[in-house]
């Protein structure tokens, strides 16, 4: 499917990305969430002003990744890292659109991920984070075990997100921790869905905790997710906290 | 008178099958011979060569084709085969250390195929249990921890020096290719500009703290490859733990089985040590469940797969292997070659064996022409002989044309006796121009073309007739059918007195027989059913024979068939197409004059005759001057022709005609045109034996016939050629009936006698002979030709001061 800018009535799923998270797997997940709700996916990759500001400075260089080495570089030299960085990704978009059969655009926006506005326009139903250093790959040989946060707050769509984020896990073992919205178990809207889940085989276990333990778990730090649902009730300090401390993929429901 | 005397009877002209020494009245009371008739030299020799056991005693059978060569050679192998050990298995397998070198395995028979299936069965095994093995969830939750690990230490390395720069006021950000680091105040990140109006102590001490940050993020991204390692290393251990187990229970039962082979045992241990290693080969690929696709996938395991190159389980004895199409690829094995993306490659599983693989441990039968003219074949059979092993090279290898990498699979050491069949040229060749051949084939059986025609040999002809018969399956034949084929074996033979060995002919006739017989439905073949099918053979083959003799007959080729002639004669020629023989008459003409020539023939000076009959012209122009002109030289020019000849003139069975004839134009002597000659002849003018006699006859008798019989017409033969004779019924009659003549000669001057009508004559005290006699009219025309000599002799001495003197060889 082409990629298509003019229909802003259709409902939409929102993925971010930017120079310090591209996985191919989070747009993967991002296009399966768009499909799984027939909406478009709006991509946007932030051009990270802090990169562009950091590569102005003189005191400033860049440490390779994969050899260590010590690079010069200058504000030029960082654009066009990121519009390189921006059509690989584009690229990557296309591919698995083409595939979902789902319509799609493509945005570059200057700014800041941190600053970016976390409440949700009334028509997107996700909104992706991708906030992965290395996602791991569903691996063909062996079985994993998946950590899953759940933070249910109500959100009508979270049960979409969650059967999505498990078909995706369908060959390992998965722990969902299921953050209830109140201080008692039982509440949420995923309850039913985790019900049955459980009740169908043993590779899905459910650990509910009540909201504010979220804190707690979010400061553990062996408590490593591979994905993270948020219902978009959660008060907008909360969210910026989770996240800050989380290194996965971040949906937030509408 | 002189020509009766010289007569044959026509007993004389055919050697017939005396009936009553057979007491069977068809060959299905007799019972078949088992042993090939008069090859007892070649059976010795076979049963030699095959007995004894020492390097290079390999045979050389050799003989015409047609002689049942190939047959006796089988016949005694299979019977020394069945009491011996039936060779071994031989398997490639997987080198795991160098898979360039496949190793080869030798087992007892039957356990290749059992190997194979054994290690089938092991591959599908462990496709089924090691999956279930690595689901298991105590392997699941040990590799969990040691994933947690890498990463939670990952991530603490990472999460303490972002913790301590943002303390510092530095702040870690991700770029696309790796990390950047830059100065904050209060979270925020300072602009050039901002930076720009700081002091140069802060500025200094801004770097100083990037300088050090940058220092341990290098750190931690150069263990990164160490963490990597490390877990990488655990996972590994912690995969070999549960392979191991996997792997040593599977095999325990066939390391069971196979405990008293060293060499399978060595295998199988690198199997085990090779499946632990490489224990994610057999987990599931592509998300698929392989229970259900285990079959597709062992196949693909070719490093398990057992090539049983020998699988002798269905042989009994020690193994014969006759390869009819030797190359040398069939001969030495090959390695084949799978296409795949454009390229070419190989394993041992594509090893295929060649003739010498199957034979190992028995016997190869060969056949030696085509061992010699396939490329390279003679070539690789020596050096596989010399170096009783087979090594599987390939041509490009052998001559090193290819610079490609392929297979040097393990030699097998080599046991097997060779046998080759074929013609004697290609023995005596090889022996005369291949010294390896010596060393290699030390062994001669020699098969016999004839054996005596004995009345012993009759009987056992017989039987080889019952045999062959009972081997085919076709009816019998009756006594009075016996005779006639063994008659026509001696025609065959060319000798009276012989009995061809040709199995091969005397299967056709009998075989043509049979069917001439079946179409009268006749329960057995009888005389005139044999008859039937010699006669047919010969309709079908001469179609040139008949063209030739119509040109006579029609007066396109000039043969005379009665009157007498000066310097004319009938010689008698055999020509051969394809394996039929037929005679034609030649005339055959001579001039004599004076001079100094000598004789000359003809057929040399045009290039048209060869060695042989050039020797003869020689041998007859030495007995003419030593026979007349013993004590002056003979001063003669003469010249002798085979005319409307426009081919090759070989041999010298025309030599006693050509001698007559030239007697005929010397003495001017008429020459009897309703007989041919034939004959070769000494210096002392002794009549020797030819070939071809019967045919020779035949030719002549055929023109006469065609042109009515007078009964003046015949054939002058060798006396010696009398054994040869088997003629046709046709002719013998002709003679019976007084209408045609066969003649026997001992010496030209019996030929010359027959031909002029005229007495040799008896030389007197003078050295004179009687004025009626043939020699008397040669020796006065060679005093004529001294006198005129002497007389030119004269003539040039009265002429020498004038210096006209033209000598051209003549005077």
């Amino acid at each position: 499917m082409n990629e298509d800018n003019h229909q802003p009535q259709q409902r939409s799923v929102i993925l971010r990305i930017d120079a310090g998270s591209f996985s191919v797997t989070t747009i993967e997940l991002a296009v399966q969430m768009a499909a799984s709700v027939h909406s478009r996916l709006h991509a946007m990759f932030i051009e990270d002003e802090d990169l562009l500001h950091a590569a102005g400075l003189p005191c400033t260089r860049e440490i390779s990744f994969s050899t260590a080495r010590e690079r010069p570089t200058d504000v030029e030299q960082m654009q066009r890292s990121l519009r390189s960085m921006a059509e690989k990704i584009k690229k990557s978009l296309e591919q698995a659109s083409e595939r979902s059969q789902i319509a799609w655009s493509f945005d570059v926006i200057r700014g800041r991920m941190r600053d970016l506005e976390l409440t949700p326009e009334l028509d997107v139903v996700f909104t992706i984070f991708d906030q992965a250093i290395s996602p791991k790959a569903p691996s063909k040989r062996y079985r994993r075990t998946r950590r899953i946060l759940l933070v249910d707050n109500q959100s009508p769509h979270l049960t979409h997100a969650l059967q999505v984020v498990l078909q995706n896990f369908a060959r390992d073992l998965v722990e969902v921790l299921h953050i209830n919205p109140g201080d008692q178990p039982g509440a949420g809207a995923t309850d039913d869905l985790l019900r049955q889940i459980q009740q169908l085989g043993g590779w899905v276990s459910v650990i509910d905790l009540a909201h504010d333990q979220l804190a707690a778990v979010l400061a553990e730090s062996d408590k490593t997710f591979d994905c993270a649902i948020i219902s978009c009730h959660e008060d907008t300090d909360s969210l910026r906290n989770i996240l800050k401390q989380l290194q996965c993929p971040v949906i937030l429901v509408s | 008178m002189i020509k009766r005397d010289k007569r044959l009877q026509p007993e004389a002209l055919y050697h017939s099958c005396d009936l009553s020494q057979f007491d069977f009245t068809s060959t299905a009371e007799i019972e078949p011979l088992a042993q090939p008739l008069g090859q007892q030299r070649a059976l010795e020799a076979i049963e030699f060569g095959v007995d004894i056991d020492r390097y290079g005693f390999n045979l050389f059978v050799l003989g015409p084709s047609g002689l049942g060569k190939h047959e006796l050679v089988k016949q005694v192998l299979e019977q020394r085969a069945a009491g011996e050990q039936v060779g071994s298995d031989w398997c490639y397998v997987n080198n795991f250390d160098n898979p360039q070198k496949p190793r080869v395995l030798q087992l007892p028979v039957g356990m290749g195929s059992q190997l194979r299936k054994d290690m089938q069965s092991l591959v599908e095994d462990l496709l089924l249990s090691l999956p279930a093995s690595f689901q298991s969830e105590e392997y699941h939750n040990r590799r969990q921890e040691i994933e947690d690990e890498l990463t939670e230490r990952q991530e603490q390395a990472f999460k303490k020096l972002n913790d301590d720069a943002e303390g510092q006021g530095i702040a870690i950000m991700r770029t696309p290719r790796g990390y950047t680091l830059g100065p904050t105040v209060d979270g925020k990140l300072l602009e050039p500009g901002e930076y720009k109006k700081l002091s140069q102590a802060d500025r200094e001490r801004i770097e100083k703290l990037i300088d050090d940050i940058q220092l341990e993020l290098q750190a931690i991204i150069r263990d990164l490859p160490l963490l990597q390692r490390e877990h990488h290393q655990r996972l590994k251990e912690l995969n070999r733990e549960f392979t191991q187990h996997t792997v040593e229970q599977l095999m325990a039962a066939m390391e069971n089985t196979y405990r008293e082979q060293a060499e399978v045992m060595t295998y199988l241990a690198e199997v085990r040590n090779f499946a632990i290693e490489n224990v994610e080969a057999f987990l599931p690929q592509d998300g698929q469940h392989e229970i259900d696709n285990v079959s597709k996938r062992a196949a693909e395991f070719h490093e398990f797969s057992i090539n049983v190159i020998v699988d002798n389980t269905e042989t009994e004895g020690a193994p014969i292997v006759f390869e009819d199409n030797p190359t040398y690829q069939n001969l030495i094995g090959r390695t084949e070659y799978l296409a795949q993306m454009g390229t070419l490659v190989t394993n041992f599983t594509l090893i295929k064996s060649g003739a010498l693989h199957r034979a190992n441990g028995g016997y190869l039968i060969l056949d030696a022409r085509k061992v010699l003219t396939h490329a390279f074949s003679w070539e690789g059979l020596k050096r596989v002989l010399k170096a009783r092993q087979i090594k599987i090279q390939s041509l490009e290898q052998m001559l090193s044309l290819a610079s490609s990498v392929s297979l040097e699979p393990e030699s097998i050491p080599l046991d097997v006796k060779v046998v080759l069949t074929g013609e004697p040229i290609l023995y005596y060749l090889l022996k005369a121009y291949d010294p390896e051949f010596s060393q290699l084939f030390k062994v001669e059986a020699d098969f016999s073309h004839h054996t005596a025609r004995s009345a012993d040999n009759s009987q056992l002809y017989a039987r080889m007739i019952a045999a062959i018969q009972q081997r085919e399956g076709s009816r019998p034949l009756d006594k009075a059918g016996v005779g006639r084929v063994i008659e026509q074996a001696s025609r065959v033979a060319d000798d009276s007195e012989k009995l061809s060995l040709h199995i091969e002919s005397l299967r056709d006739l009998l075989s043509e027989a049979e069917y001439w017989a079946g179409k009268e439905d006749s329960a057995v073949i009888s005389l005139q059913h044999v008859n039937k099918a010699i006669d047919k053979q010969l309709y079908r083959q001469d179609k040139y024979r008949e063209l030739l003799q119509e040109q006579v007959v029609r007066g396109i080729k000039l043969i005379d068939t009665e009157g007498a002639k000066v310097a004319q004669v009938n010689g008698l020629s055999v020509l051969q197409i394809g394996d039929y023989m037929f005679g034609q008459p030649s005339r055959i003409t001579a001039t004599a004059r004076l001079g100094r020539s000598g004789v000359i023939d003809i057929e040399r000076e045009a290039k048209l005759g060869g060695h042989i009959h050039s020797k003869g012209v020689m041998i007859l122009s030495s007995y003419l001057a030593s026979r007349y002109a013993a004590n002056q030289p003979l001063p003669l020019s003469a010249s002798l022709v085979f005319e409307q000849s426009y081919g090759m003139v070989d041999g010298d069975s025309a030599s006693a005609a050509e001698l007559c004839v030239l007697l005929s134009a010397l003495g001017e002597i008429p020459l009897d045109q309703s007989i041919a000659v034939t004959g070769s002849i000494n210096q002392l003018g002794e009549i020797q034996a030819i070939g071809g006699v019967n045919e020779k006859i035949e030719g002549f008798f055929d023109i006469c016939q065609m042109r009515g019989l007078s009964g003046e017409q015949g054939v002058i033969i060798p006396a010696t050629n009398q054994v040869h004779l088997m003629l046709r019924e046709d002719i013998r009659q002709a003679v019976v009936d007084e209408q045609f003549s066969v003649y026997v000669a001992e010496h030209v001057e019996d030929v010359m006698e027959i031909l002029s009508g005229q007495p040799r004559g008896e030389m007197d005290a003078d050295g004179n002979y009687p004025e009626d006699s043939f020699n008397y009219r040669v020796q006065q025309r060679v005093s004529e030709l001294q006198q005129l000599l002497k007389q030119f002799a004269h003539s040039d001495k009265d002429n020498a001061g004038t210096g006209d003197n033209a000598d051209d060889g003549d005077p």
